[in-house]
């Protein structure tokens, strides 16, 4: 396995969506971020905003997964040298993130987490994180491409 | 250079290697962030895993979060 070899194409899902229906579909989450982003923590209301979508997207993406259970083709798996730099962004973020945790005050070392609180002081910025929340998971186990 | 500017610094030089990174992988369709990720959720085991840390970082988030906020 060369380092920086091309990997074979992973190609896009060759079905498209209709775009009246993910108009829809796009308003629909624009408007349950909006509506849960306006809920109390600790309260019944805000634990089954967050449940529910988890719940969705944990069947969704449990269900029929046989066919990710399939080892990604060897050329789409990380060798020492193009997956080390990863390693090495991630490794940095969690050290700079444990160093400034350490540190104090927390105005003048912010962590990852007292900047998204900060974003989440107004209810636009809370919807829009709970946006990229859903986002992600949506991204990460549910939506179907082609797979290398 | 403040401490506060230093951080935020230390942040963003971060972001900007793993954007230059991912760009220099795009283009030579090497290893990019997203298949790097998808490798490693991989088979049930470890999806369940990351699915896991998932929810828990949007309960921790919304649920549970401490930002004031209207409502």
């Amino acid at each position: 396995m060369s380092a920086h070899r091309p990997l074979a194409p992973t190609g896009r899902a060759q079905r498209r969506a209709h775009p009246i229906r993910s108009a829809v579909a796009v308003a629909a989450c624009g408007v349950y971020c909006w509506a849960t982003a306006g809920l109390r923590p600790f309260t019944v209301p805000i634990d089954v905003g967050v449940a529910l979508p988890a719940a969705v997207v944990g069947v969704l993406a449990l269900w029929g997964s046989g066919d990710r259970d399939v080892p990604p083709a060897a050329e789409n798996q990380p060798t020492l040298r193009n997956g080390a730099p990863w390693v090495a962004v991630f490794g940095l973020l969690a050290a700079w993130e444990a160093l400034a945790y350490v540190s104090s005050p927390r105005r003048n070392h912010p962590t990852l987490s007292s900047m998204a609180n900060t974003a989440m002081g107004t209810h636009a910025g809370r919807a829009a994180l709970f946006a990229i929340w859903l986002l992600l998971g949506w991204g990460l186990f549910v939506r179907h491409e082609a797979r290398g | 250079m403040s401490q506060r500017a230093l951080t935020l610094a230390g942040y963003a030089a971060i972001a900007s290697g793993a954007v230059v990174y991912q760009s220099v992988t795009w283009v030579r369709h090497s290893l990019t962030l997203g298949r790097f990720v998808r490798w490693l959720i991989w088979g049930r085991a470890r999806r369940v895993l990351f699915l896991l840390g998932w929810a828990w970082l949007g309960w921790h988030l919304f649920a549970r979060g401490n930002a004031t906020f209207p409502g």
